[in-house]
């Protein structure tokens, strides 16, 4: 129970909610009982391994909990957005005031201050709420620090900058297991490979985004993360390969209509057909692997680009010279037509199961 | 956090303003690169009065973007720079397609380019004159023309673009006169312009990687509580406004600049 995490205690807490009223299910049908002494036994059992559970790791033990920890969440998400807005500001009004020297000590210090602090509340905080905000804070502190040092010394911009962020908010995400943090790591690292992969062609960094294949590769390398194991946070490696997909699908999802902004250098029609086949092929094969790998999350955003690409292709073809109604009408039965296509795919593969 | 993640991410925050502020150090290091006194013609003030917070003074970089680069900045320079530039029977996309390339790019201050660019707005003034009287232009036409053109003679940038190149010691030998011709960092794109029924590869400058300057507080006192000037509007019959202050800048081994005394303008200067 020691190494226990806190997933794992939350999968547990989420099976004995289920085995409860599957069992209470089966009572009231008459096709399964314990006994007063069997039901008693396993119920006072679930009640200490509950209480254990709830007070080491601050878990959801019902639904009218996990309701409350979504809205803890998004408040917890507001309230670091609301004071990193505050921090800003505060600088922006207060900075002229200052001299050079005590602006610098004050911009090194703020992050700094801002770790600590995040990680004396971290050792009291079993939610994590607190403990994101007061990270989100520190991330906010050190990105300030670097541009605001731009500003005062008038530093030629660099892509760099985005490394060190990355850095940081990573060493962050992994210490307190903070997926928010996680996502503000996988940001700056994709800016920051794209940036450097755009300026491999000799091209000037801040133009990465003219190029959407510098986005495949960078996506295509957060993919490859998880070949790293991540026994301690598990549900890191699902990030990272969501992230990356993510940020590969949209890339093609552009190329596949404006071919003028690839590196390659055939014409612009050529550029797109290609990226549309590449876009079904890869969308297709996302979706097998994810169902072959039990990830729902990887399966799911495979379908979502699917279909998004197959609305944009039947879009290019019919929007033009379909009358409006047809046009939806026809994206409607498809739509039909594809949920009958994988009925019966699901059917199949529920008969070639034993 | 376990407390050796704690100390990692403690030490990356020092490691890297560290290394940050040994850059600027190495940038200040030595004999400037380039020293010039500068108005508030190339170095006005920036500021949004109306919805600015900011307490800090910042100057902005302006220069005269354009005028005279089709002089030097042809498919040789483009070529020189590193473009892979299409032959002139290519199409505008072709050019248009080529990424922009970080180089270092020549201003000149008050030059053999400020003179031309000056006689030919004063030779638009006087035509404009005679077009007048003879009526081929409009009272209201001759009017904003001649403001703008009153304007940029009197507050307009005396900054321009004469060269670029990749190596900023290869350029500084070129131009050697460090009073006259800092050596910036600059995005750089190729273009073609239309001319004689084919495409002609032309290179612009697209910006500079440095577009404003912080000034200290040590040093604002002069620029504090100077209002914004009005921005330029035709139909307006205002003055064209005298430059206020004069900015003392260098700049470093690494290009990159900084101000190092503030002045205001008399009121009888000539500036």
């Amino acid at each position: 129970m020691s190494n226990m995490r806190k997933e794992e205690a939350q999968r547990r807490v989420d099976r004995i909610q289920v085995f409860i009223e599957e069992l209470n299910q089966l009572e009231s049908e008459g096709i399964f009982w314990l006994s007063t002494e069997e039901r008693a036994r396993i119920d006072s059992y679930h009640g200490t391994l509950l209480d254990h559970l709830t007070r080491q790791f601050d878990i959801d033990v019902n639904n009218a909990e996990k309701q409350l920890s979504w809205g803890m969440r998004i408040v917890s998400l507001l309230g670091a957005l609301a004071i990193s807005a505050a921090l800003f500001f505060f600088f922006h009004r207060f900075w002229g005031l200052l001299a050079t020297p005590v602006q610098v000590g004050i911009l090194i210090a703020a992050p700094l201050l801002a770790t600590l602090a995040a990680d004396l509340v971290a050792r009291r905080d079993r939610s994590r709420y607190f403990t994101a905000i007061l990270c989100l804070v520190a991330l906010t502190c050190f990105v300030l620090d670097l541009s605001v040092l731009g500003e005062i010394f008038n530093i030629t911009p660099s892509q760099n900058a985005f490394l060190a962020w990355a850095a940081f908010a990573l060493l962050l995400a992994y210490g307190y297991g903070l997926r928010l943090l996680l996502i503000a790591g996988m940001c700056c690292l994709l800016a920051y490979t794209s940036a450097t992969i755009g300026t491999w062609s000799g091209g000037y960094w801040l133009s990465f985004g003219e190029r959407p294949e510098n986005f495949v590769a960078a996506g295509a390398l957060l993919t490859l993360v998880p070949l790293i194991p991540h026994r301690r946070r598990p549900g890191f490696a699902a990030g990272y390969r969501i992230f990356g997909l993510l940020t590969i699908f949209v890339a093609i999802l552009i190329l596949a209509n404006w071919g003028e902004i690839s590196y390659l250098p055939w014409s612009a029609k050529t550029i797109e057909y290609g990226y549309q086949t590449a876009g079904f092929l890869l969308a297709g094969g996302i979706i097998a692997l994810g169902i072959r790998r039990h990830w729902p999350g990887t399966a799911n955003l495979g379908s979502t680009f699917f279909i998004l690409y197959l609305y944009t292709k039947l879009f290019d073809w019919w929007w033009d010279w379909l009358p409006k109604y047809l046009f939806f009408l026809l994206l409607g039965l498809i739509a039909v037509g594809l949920l009958l296509v994988l009925q019966r795919l699901r059917k199949l593969s529920r008969e070639v199961r034993p | 956090m376990k407390r050796p993640r704690l100390w990692l991410a403690l030490a990356l925050i020092v490691a890297v303003n560290a290394l940050v502020l040994t850059g600027v150090a190495r940038n200040r290091a030595g004999a400037p690169e380039a020293s010039l006194t500068l108005t508030e013609r190339e170095l006005p003030l920036d500021v949004d009065p109306y919805h600015d917070e900011k307490s800090g003074v910042a100057l902005r970089l302006d220069w005269n973007q354009g005028y005279g680069i089709d002089q030097w900045f042809d498919a040789g320079k483009l070529r020189e720079l590193g473009f892979d530039v299409p032959s002139s029977s290519g199409k505008s996309e072709d050019f248009h397609r080529l990424l922009p390339r970080k180089v270092f790019v020549v201003l000149e201050y008050e030059g053999a380019t400020w003179l031309r660019f000056k006689a030919e707005k004063e030779r638009k003034l006087n035509d404009l004159e005679e077009k007048s009287r003879a009526g081929t232009i409009t009272e209201e036409d001759a009017k904003n023309e001649r403001a703008w053109l009153e304007r940029v003679l009197r507050f307009g940038s005396r900054l321009f673009a004469v060269d670029a190149g990749v190596d900023p010691r290869q350029l500084r030998q070129r131009y050697p006169d460090k009073r006259r011709y800092p050596i910036m960092a600059a995005s750089v794109r190729a273009i073609s312009n239309y001319e004689e029924s084919r495409e002609i590869p032309r290179g612009t400058v697209d910006h500079l990687l440095i577009t404003g300057l912080h000034v200290p507080h040590e040093l604002h006192a002069p620029l504090l509580g100077l209002p914004f000037p009005e921005p330029f509007h035709f139909n307006r019959s205002e003055p064209v406004p005298r430059p206020r202050y004069t900015v003392q800048v260098e700049w470093g081994q690494r290009h990159e600049p900084w101000v190092t005394g503030v002045s205001l303008v008399g009121e009888d200067s000539t500036e």
